[in-house]
């Protein structure tokens, strides 16, 4: 289906995605007990070969928590940290320092992404008032490329294009960096620009 | 990701970053010409628009002899090597069933159907790669994050 994105309807969007990454960054900074900055969100409705304009550099390596987002408008979320702040929150989550991330580490940053997934999702849906349900976690490690390439060939099985909505977020004190990615087909954008407009009386 | 290169010898292709996308290489040995295409999905749906670019393996291997034989190499000298198709999370449903999977198994139906040798192929598993394929060698270079 086409979806085009208007003006409007673009900063219906990012103003849901920044009420929804909002609430991530402060279960984030409830978890780590420290401040947690966000960047204003990124919002493109783009061809999905074109993605690599928001991975950066596509071989730097990246730990990436994977959440499926079921229910009234599917998609896929991804919390993305440089391995470093993924070992210094992991390290700073489980009161110890070593120089790989075990698989307790991975357990810790799968439960990260899960709190942050479901204080997202859930003042999101509140905001728009649709239904989002999560999966479980999946953590894996490797190249920023192949690991968002990888979550947006499931939305290419279905559509062209893709709306993917970036945040930024910083732990000042803890020199560690993320984002967090949204992707979402163009029904599920429909679905979520819908209901945005629900919103404006 | 979704391209399409052409070049000679003594020039280097390279792709990095490949998860569940296969990269195909063809090659003439003779004229050291070789291509490079770095997809996405298996086929290409009725329903697509035309301009599918490189998304697809079937379309973007028929596009990558297609354009080889253009700069003068020969079809019975072809010889090609895949990479990738790994599966980088079981969310996405079993390894076997998987993007990755069909991606190899459509390049690999498509090769032998065009009568391309296969001569080499490092592909599935559950990590990214980076792929390098030396025009002037032949010698395919993958690269790996553990």
């Amino acid at each position: 289906m086409e979806v085009t994105l208007s003006p409007l309807g673009k900063d219906a969007l990012m103003e849901a995605m920044n009420i929804g990454a909002g609430h991530a960054a402060n279960a984030l900074s409830q978890m780590t007990d420290m401040k947690v900055d966000i960047s204003t969100p990124r919002l493109e409705l783009i061809r999905v070969e074109a993605v690599s304009v928001f991975t950066g550099k596509p071989d730097d390596i990246m730990s990436v928590v994977l959440v499926q987002v079921l229910g009234d408008a599917p998609g896929v979320m991804l919390l993305m940290f440089p391995r470093e702040s993924a070992l210094k929150i992991a390290y700073l989550l489980m009161r110890k320092e070593h120089a790989l991330l075990t698989e307790i580490d991975r357990a810790a940053l799968r439960e990260v992404g899960n709190v942050l997934a479901g204080s997202c999702l859930t003042s999101l849906g509140n905001f728009l008032k649709m239904s989002f349900i999560q999966s479980v976690p999946n953590a894996a490690t490797d190249m920023a490329g192949a690991l968002i390439t990888s979550a947006l060939a499931e939305i290419g099985k279905s559509s062209e294009k893709v709306l993917i909505s970036e945040v930024n977020f910083m732990i000042k004190e803890l020199d560690a960096d993320g984002k967090i990615f949204f992707l979402f087909d163009p029904s599920s954008t429909q679905k979520i620009l819908d209901a945005t407009t629900k919103l404006i009386p | 990701m979704g391209e399409l290169k052409i070049a000679s010898a003594p020039e280097v292709l390279e792709t990095v970053g490949v998860g569940s996308c296969v990269v195909v290489i063809i090659y003439d040995p003779v004229t050291r010409t070789g291509g490079m295409v770095h997809a996405i999905l298996p086929s290409k749906p009725a329903t697509a628009s035309d301009d599918g670019g490189f998304r697809y393996v079937d379309t973007s291997i028929t596009a990558l002899i297609h354009d080889l034989i253009g700069t003068g190499a020969r079809r019975d000298r072809l010889v090609a090597k895949i990479a990738g198709g790994a599966h980088m999370f079981s969310l996405f449903g079993d390894a076997e069933h998987g993007i990755g999977a069909q991606n190899i198994a459509k390049a690999r139906e498509l090769l032998h159907e065009q009568g391309i040798t296969l001569t080499a192929e490092e592909t599935g598993g559950s990590v990214g790669r980076s792929v390098r394929f030396d025009l002037a060698s032949g010698i395919c270079s993958i690269e790996t994050h553990m």
